[in-house]
Formats: structure tokens, C-alpha cells, sequence
């Protein structure tokens, strides 16, 4: 049996499958430099390595149901993709059912139903999750749960014919935060944040004396709660969730962005007590601020959903202003002439970045030479 | 670690409904505070399509001064509730956005205001018959399109407050003025210099849809949607503490 000490090191199966693409890499780089004659083992010692590489691949995959190969990430893929279309199918059946013999049923039975069914949805949730490591089908199941609790609290909300209320959003945002924390599911961490940010939204808009369903009148609510988003990804612990920051980061930015970019155009939408254009002047060099440091931040940090959304935004920002300045008075060739030189200059600036990123990340290499 | 967060979400769900059965319970304790009665003008059928067996209805209000630039309430009425028209002078209406607010709106049912806007549209679509090169070649059409006083709803939008008391105490007839939750959405209009023009309206009354449950879905389960013809039924509604209304009778014409 061979000793591995760095498997109680790896908490998750993030770090595992990691591990694993290191592993390839290693050998890969390994049978190069062999054949550039750069290093040669003996076959001992080429055995003696395999055998190891091989006892740990096999124990990863044993203990996390890692992908050890090409095909099966690729069939990894797509049971994700079948895991949440299974689920968002079983939930249109389950909903679909119910409506069609909804009429036939006492008020009584109804909420019976709309109660039970999230509670029963939970419980499978939990019995499937402790069978399974690669959490498909508690994936499924929780997206069934976390539906059905939506469908719970909007059915009882008409059957009784009650006005509808901010409060739910609170309810399924902490449910799904539940699911989301309690087996690791970045989809419902997704549909947590959202929820929170709207909930979020939403008081903001009450306090300043609107009705809460404006949000979308005031974009500085949902901006708020992004900045909140970005914060949580810093300063919340992940050490038991090392995949979640990402999903904070990339809803954060996306609602921080977007905001920023109606403001940009529609600056009548504002708390701030300042004319329209003051408004969409500052919200311009925000958005463009914004979009340039979130880019910066993932170049930095190797944040890949920073970087990218940061510079889709900082192109739609681009386009959006130049569209907003040129597009009545300039002749149209001459318009699509200039957008085709920006993205030209912006690919040479996004090359220039890039080149740097990669020296960055070869500091042995430069040293070296 | 995984059960306590199942527990916790199993909680979720129960606490949840029960803040909102408990909400129910409240509304309903009681005597209803309001019970009107109302036709299919005013409460029409929610087409359902096939896979769904419920039976809902929609509260219907006529929204008419929107499409002739007129407002559904004063300045006055508008500020009443909250809304803040003071803008500096240079400032077009359009570059300024008002927070849509939630307020109590008084329906009138059947009562002066649909009589003037009935009148209003008779007089508009005789005019515009007489002013037609060809009179006879087709059907009058007044200033509100589709809408049609003999089949259009006779809920009308006269009066918003924030003071439910206040409001039942200046409109205690039960059988001619309903008293709803609603948003009201106001506006500036006209250009920078100019007296700006405050203009609001009813955008949406909550809750619009009514549920109607069992036994009194068997009686409109047989009938389709249907538009611009007479009533074929009538519903008594009452409202319970929350402004929640609930189904208490439906009979048919």
C-alpha cells in the first residue's frame, strides 16, 4: 500500500479533481522532457512513479468520484447539464400536475400539498445526497425542492388572494442558501443571491417610500446589493466551500455593472439629488471605472468570471456611449469603421494584459533566462 | 452538519406558512369590513388554458383618462399620499422619475364618474360617426377604442389616501365605493420653464386576481372567458382586515 499524506489535506472534490489535472499535466510534461532528453529515468524509477501517480488517481477517484480522464469530464458535463434540465423538467411536471387537478381539491388539501411537497423534496434531497459523491441527483432533487418552495408561497399567495410581498423573496433566499450551504450546490447558491439582492432591493425601495416592487425604477437598489455581494466574497470564510466566491464575485459584479450601465442612460432613475445628466455623467466614468478595475482584479487575481465580465462591460459601455454620441450624425460606414479600430486597439490592450499575466505566472522562467 | 442545515430549511417552510395562514386567519377574522357586490363587467374570468382545472377571476377597473392625457387625480390628491412634484425650474418633466408609491384607492361602482366618461364616449363616437365620409360603413368608435360602456367595467378610480379611516369615513357606502390597495404611479409632464403638469394614476390594484375556490368553482367551471357581451354572473365579494378579498357568494344571470 502506498502512503499518501497529502490526500487529508484535500477537504473537497475541487481540489481533488485539481489534483488530478495536475497529475496528467506532470506526466504529460514528464514524457516530454523525456523525449527532449531534458530528464531520463530509469524504468524503475519511471515505474516506481507511475505506480504512485496511478494508487492516487485511483484513491481520488475512489474517494471523490473525481474524472481521471478527457471522457469523463466530458460525461461529467454533461450529467450537470441533464442533472439541472431533469430537474427544471420535473419541476414543469410536478407543477403541471398539480395545476391540472388543482380545481378538484379542497382550499384544505391544496396547502396541505404546497407544504408538503418542498418538506418531501428536502428529505429526498438529504437520503439521496448521503448515497451519492458526485451530488447529481441531490442536485436535481434540491432544484425540485427549492422550486417548490417558490411554488408553495406563490399558490398560497393567490389561493387566499393576498397582495404579494417582499418577505418571500427573504423565505427562498435563506432556503436556498440552506440547500446551497448544506451540499455544497453553486446553482442554488445562485438562486440564493439573487433572491437576497431582490429582498435587499426591495427594502431599500419601501424605506425611500415606493412601492417595492419599483426596484427596477431605482437601479442604485440592486446596485447596493451587488457591492454587498463583493464584499461577502471577500470577507466571508470559504475554507469548507472553496467554490462559492466565485459565484459572490460573479453575481456581485453583474449586478453592480448592470446597474451602473442603466444609469449611465437613464439618469432620471436616481436617488442622488442631481440633474439627469450630472447623474449619467457619473455613472458613465463609474461604469467604465468599474469595468476596468473588475477586469484589472481578475487579471491580478485570476479571477476568470471577473476578468471576462469586466471587459464585456467595458465593450458595451464603449459601444453604448459611442452609439449614444455618433450614431445620428455620422455617416453609418464611418460609425462601424471607428468600432471596428476600438476593438482593434482594445484586442491589442487585452494582448498587452495578457502577456503580462503570463509572465507573472512564470517567475522561474524569466529568472532562468 | 447536513441535517442541521435540512432542519433548518424544513423550519423555513413550515414558519413560513404559518406567518402566512396566521396572515389569512387575521384577515378573515371577524365581520369583512367591506362586501360589495359585482358582475362579470368588473370581475371577468382569468383564461386558464387547458392544464390548469382552477377558476380565477380578474378585479377589473377602468383606466380611461391615460389615452386622453387627462390624470385620474389632483395634484393635491397625489401629494396627499406622498408624492414630491417640487423639481427645479430649468428641469424638462421627462428627466424626472417618481418613485411609484403604495396608497388605498376608492372604486366608485357604477356611480358619477362612469356616468360622465359613459356620456364623454356616446358624445365622442357620435362625432366621430358625423365626421365619417361614410357613416353607415362601420361601428362608431369613441376615444377609448375597444372599451364600451355597456360592457366595459363600472369600477372607477376617484380617490387615494393613506389613511384607510379616513378614506371609509368620507366613502361609507359599502355598495358604491370599494377601498383597495394599490400603486399609483404619477408623472411631470411638460417642458423646462413651463408649470409643470402633475398627472398619476392607479398602475396596479393588489391583489388583482381573486382565486375562487371550491364550492363556487363548480358554477363558473362551464363557462369560457369572454369579452364585450352581458354579464353572466355575479360575485359578492368581501375584504377582511388586510384589504385581502375572498369569494362569499356567486350566482348566475
Amino acid at each position: 500500500m502506498i502512503e499518501l499524506p497529502q490526500m487529508t489535506e484535500i477537504s473537497g472534490k475541487k481540489e481533488a479533481q485539481e489534483r488530478v489535472d495536475r497529475i496528467h499535466a506532470f506526466r504529460r510534461e514528464l514524457d516530454q522532457l523525456a523525449r527532449e532528453k531534458v530528464l531520463l529515468l530509469s524504468a524503475e524509477e519511471r515505474a516506481r512513479v507511475d505506480a504512485h501517480l496511478d494508487a492516487t488517481l485511483a484513491e481520488l477517484a475512489a474517494r471523490f468520484d473525481v474524472d481521471i480522464s478527457d471522457s469523463q469530464k466530458q460525461f461529467s458535463l454533461a450529467m450537470r447539464i441533464a442533472s439541472a434540465l431533469g430537474g427544471l423538467a420535473l419541476c414543469a411536471a410536478v407543477f403541471l400536475f398539480f395545476f391540472r387537478y388543482w380545481g378538484l381539491l379542497g382550499t384544505s388539501v391544496q396547502v396541505g400539498i404546497l407544504v408538503a411537497i418542498p418538506i418531501l423534496a428536502l428529505i429526498a434531497t438529504e437520503l439521496v445526497s448521503r448515497k451519492e459523491k458526485t451530488f447529481y441527483y441531490t442536485s436535481l432533487l434540491a432544484i425540485i425542492a427549492f422550486v417548490s418552495f417558490v411554488m408553495n408561497l406563490s399558490v398560497l399567495g393567490s389561493i387566499f388572494n393576498m397582495a404579494p410581498s417582499p418577505a418571500a423573496f427573504l423565505a427562498w433566499g435563506l432556503f436556498a442558501l440552506f440547500l446551497a450551504y448544506g451540499y455544497r450546490l453553486k446553482l442554488q447558491l445562485a438562486a440564493a443571491l439573487v433572491c437576497l439582492v431582490i429582498y435587499g432591493a426591495a427594502l431599500i425601495i419601501l424605506a425611500a417610500g415606493g412601492s417595492w416592487d419599483a426596484i427596477m425604477d431605482r437601479p442604485e437598489s440592486l446596485l447596493i446589493g451587488g457591492l454587498a455581494l463583493l464584499a461577502a466574497a471577500f470577507v466571508l470564510p470559504h475554507s469548507r466551500h472553496t467554490g462559492f466566491p466565485i459565484v459572490y464575485r460573479f453575481f456581485g459584479l453583474a449586478f453592480v455593472l448592470l446597474a451602473l450601465l442603466i444609469l449611465a442612460n437613464e439618469g432620471q432613475m436616481t436617488f442622488l439629488p442631481l440633474a439627469k445628466k450630472t447623474v449619467q455623467g457619473i455613472y458613465q466614468i463609474g461604469g467604465f471605472v468599474a469595468a476596468a478595475a473588475a477586469t484589472w482584479m481578475g487579471v491580478r487575481k485570476r479571477y476568470p468570471e471577473s476578468m471576462n465580465l469586466g471587459a464585456a462591460f467595458f465593450a458595451i459601455y464603449l459601444f453604448n456611449r459611442l452609439f449614444v454620441w455618433w450614431w445620428d450624425w455620422m455617416p453609418k460606414y464611418v460609425f462601424f469603421l471607428i468600432i471596428g479600430g476600438i476593438a482593434l486597439a482594445l484586442l491589442a490592450i487585452f494582448r498587452k494584459i495578457r502577456i503580462k499575466a503570463v509572465r507573472a505566472d512564470a517567475p522561474l522562467t524569466e529568472e532562468a533566462a | 452538519m447536513k441535517r442541521s442545515w435540512l432542519i433548518l430549511a424544513i423550519l423555513l417552510v413550515l414558519v413560513t406558512n404559518a406567518i402566512a395562514l396566521v396572515g389569512v386567519w387575521r384577515n378573515r377574522a371577524g365581520a369583512p369590513v367591506e362586501t360589495i357586490e359585482l358582475t362579470e363587467r368588473e370581475l371577468p374570468l382569468q383564461s386558464m388554458g387547458q392544464d390548469n382545472s382552477g377558476v380565477g377571476l380578474l378585479l377589473a377597473w377602468t383606466r380611461t383618462p391615460i389615452r386622453n392625457q387627462e390624470t385620474e387625480f389632483t395634484r393635491a390628491q397625489l401629494e396627499g399620499i406622498g408624492f414630491d412634484f417640487r423639481i427645479p425650474a430649468e428641469t424638462p418633466g421627462k428627466d424626472v422619475s417618481l418613485l411609484p408609491r403604495a396608497a388605498f384607492a376608492v372604486l366608485e361602482y357604477d356611480g358619477k364618474a362612469y356616468q360622465q366618461w359613459a356620456e364623454r364616449w356616446s358624445a365622442e363616437a357620435l362625432a366621430k360617426k358625423q365626421e365619417s365620409p361614410n357613416p353607415g360603413s362601420q361601428a362608431p368608435r369613441g376615444m377609448y377604442d375597444s372599451d364600451d360602456p355597456q360592457t366595459t367595467s363600472r369600477l372607477f378610480p376617484i380617490d387615494i389616501g393613506n389613511n384607510l379611516m379616513e378614506l371609509r369615513s368620507r366613502y361609507p357606502d359599502q355598495s358604491k365605493y370599494l377601498i383597495v390597495s394599490a400603486v399609483i404611479r404619477a408623472r411631470i409632464e411638460g417642458p423646462a420653464g413651463a408649470p409643470p403638469r402633475c398627472t398619476g394614476y392607479v398602475q396596479q390594484i393588489l391583489p388583482f386576481y381573486i382565486n375562487v375556490p371550491l364550492p363556487y368553482s363548480r358554477i363558473l367551471a362551464q363557462l369560457k372567458p369572454q369579452a364585450g357581451k352581458a354579464p353572466r354572473y355575479s360575485v359578492i365579494l368581501s375584504y377582511g382586515h388586510n384589504l385581502e378579498p375572498w369569494v362569499t357568494s356567486i350566482r348566475l344571470h
